[in-house]
């Protein structure tokens, strides 16, 4: 997963090629597909309110994950636990009715009825963060124990008329190809003959039993149809045994099919205009103990993303996005000239990122000015390049550069490989 | 695997289905009819929700002793891997008959062992059956 450093020190390229071989040969085989948009989404909240990027994230599937997943951090209530993230997305814990794949992807359904907000539920998530730090870096203290909560979501995916068509046809195509691909469709389909054969002599022989009075017939009938029973019990087994291994099986013709591949990748497009907002809040305890705990910054913020430009967009599937921050924080500022007096300040931070995305590339700036209400000497600026590259499904690196908000010790650097395998990290100091 | 019945009556009625599923996972469904040695293909849905809109299945007088199968395929890459379970459990898929006898099951509804996934989870495939009988 993702590593940071705030240290000065210089990664050399034959470094980087030396890890990436070592976890290209051990990873790649067992590596799990992951999404782009599931690495860009590794900004929880939680995180960003604290200024840095996650090593971890675990994602609770069930309540009962996530009960788990709580109680592993509380040590048995003996210590603050210290140096995790949580995500959990609520939604999936319920059963929505009328669910369809249009609300998901913000999709005009059949009847016309536009879903350019049904992110905000389906796509609420709720992070619980903690970083602890043993040197001072950026706005984090040394030794402190920083715990963060945050929320946010998806207010608005909208996709234009042809963006929806094209969704639409692919959707449609996905349908039509699938059928070639179920798996074993001339022995599936001989298996429901025979079965429905068996029922209905099933179903006659009961209704001749019923009838018959002479007892000999009656004998015999019987012993046809215990028989008959018998084989449908049988043949059940069979389509049973077929059943269970059709899904592996259409998942196996589904990958490999390059026709339903190029559909789902369509389906990937991203949308021309997105507008998610979070709110976070979090708490320092120096010493990671309670008694001197303070607040330490809270925020509310908002991105918009505007795709609306590419040089070649079938040719190069490339895009270039104009994202638009905004963030409303109340920080617990440290005084000047103290160690541990610390004064509320409301700040304000505005900024954009440019990010452009051609293939399995791509590339990003982005520019955060930080303006403190009443001490404008704290004022301070974000300044971040970076780049990634998908080098195969599951395995993507990724490299940053820049100044992170602060006065003095703020140099950013970072670098690591999401090879979507395991959680541990890869720290390059 | 419990065998489930309509009854369809003796009339000459049409008898019709739809079928509803509730999933953000990409939803094929496809409806087929086995009846005396054959299959016939009675429609299959195309927008990538699973809907079959209100289809005939012939009349009343023609289906004894057929049984419908309905198979929908659901495929959930485009959702984050850590809902795949909650997916699967949540599946519901509703399968309303009409034109055969009055005050009977309806809809039916998937049974939680007419579904399978495969290893990984990403890929549902749910089966029902209904025979369509005559008292």
């Amino acid at each position: 997963m993702y590593s940071y450093s705030t240290t000065k020190n210089s990664i050399t390229m034959k470094n980087i090629l030396i890890i990436t071989a070592v976890i290209w040969s051990t990873f790649s085989l067992k590596a799990q597909n992951i999404e782009l948009k599931d690495l860009k989404n590794l900004n929880t909240p939680g995180f960003q309110i604290l200024d840095i990027a996650p090593g971890t994230i675990d994602r609770p599937a069930n309540p009962k994950a996530f009960a788990a997943s709580v109680m592993s951090l509380t040590n048995n209530g003996t210590a603050i636990p210290k140096n995790f993230a949580l995500e959990v997305t609520p939604y999936w814990y319920f059963k929505p009715k009328n669910a369809t794949v249009f609300q998901y992807l913000n999709i005009k359904d059949e009847a016309g009825k536009s879903n350019t907000f049904t992110g905000i539920f389906n796509k609420m998530s709720i992070s619980l963060a903690s970083v602890f730090n043993d040197s001072t870096s950026g706005s984090l203290i040394k030794n402190t124990n920083y715990i963060a909560f945050g929320l946010k979501t998806n207010l608005i995916t909208y996709r234009n008329e042809k963006q929806n068509q094209k969704l639409k046809n692919a959707l449609a195509n996905f349908s039509k190809r699938i059928s070639d691909l179920r798996p074993h469709q001339n022995d599936a389909d001989a298996l429901e003959i025979e079965l429905n054969r068996i029922d209905n002599k099933i179903r006659a022989l009961y209704t001749k039993l019923k009838d018959e009075t002479d007892n000999a017939a009656k004998d015999s009938i019987n012993t046809e149809y215990q028989n008959a029973i018998a084989s449908r019990a049988l043949l059940q087994k069979k389509i049973d045994d077929f059943e269970n291994q059709a899904p592996d099986l259409l998942e196996e013709n589904i990958k490999k099919d390059t026709l339903i591949q190029n559909y789902l990748k369509e389906l990937d497009d991203l949308p021309l205009l997105q507008v998610d907002v979070a709110f976070a809040y979090s708490e320092a305890f120096p010493d990671n103990t309670t008694k001197d705990k303070r607040f330490n910054r809270s925020g509310l913020w908002m991105t918009a993303a505007l795709n609306a430009f590419s040089v070649d967009k079938a040719e190069l599937n490339d895009n270039l996005a104009f994202i638009l921050c905004t963030r409303f924080i109340n920080d617990n500022v440290l005084k000047e000239g103290s160690l541990d007096v610390f004064k509320k300040e409301n700040a304000f931070d505005l900024g954009f990122k440019l990010e452009y995305s051609i293939k399995d590339l791509s590339i990003s700036y982005e520019y955060i000015k930080r303006d403190y209400s009443d001490k404008s000497n704290l004022n301070s600026e974000r300044k971040v390049g970076a780049i990634q590259y998908k080098i195969s499904d599951g395995l993507y690196v990724t490299g940053a550069y820049g100044t992170n908000f602060g006065i003095d010790k703020n140099l950013f650097t970072l670098f690591g490989i999401n090879y979507g395998f395991g959680k541990s990290s890869l720290k390059t100091n | 695997m419990e065998i489930e019945n309509y009854f369809i009556g003796k009339n000459k009625k049409e008898i019709f289905i739809t079928v509803t599923v509730s999933t953000h996972g990409i939803a094929v469904t496809e409806v087929k009819l086995i009846i005396n040695g054959s299959i016939f293909n009675k429609g299959a849905s195309t927008n990538g929700a699973g809907l079959i809109s209100r289809t005939s299945l012939g009349f009343a007088s023609q289906l004894d002793g057929g049984t419908i199968k309905i198979e929908t395929d659901i495929v959930l890459t485009k959702i984050p891997k850590s809902a795949w379970g909650s997916c699967f459990e949540n599946l519901q898929i509703h399968y309303y008959l009409e034109g055969g006898e009055p005050d009977q099951k309806n809809p039916f509804e998937l049974l939680s062992a007419e579904k399978k996934k495969s290893s990984s989870g990403e890929t549902i495939i749910a089966t029902k059956r209904i025979n369509l009988v005559n008292r």
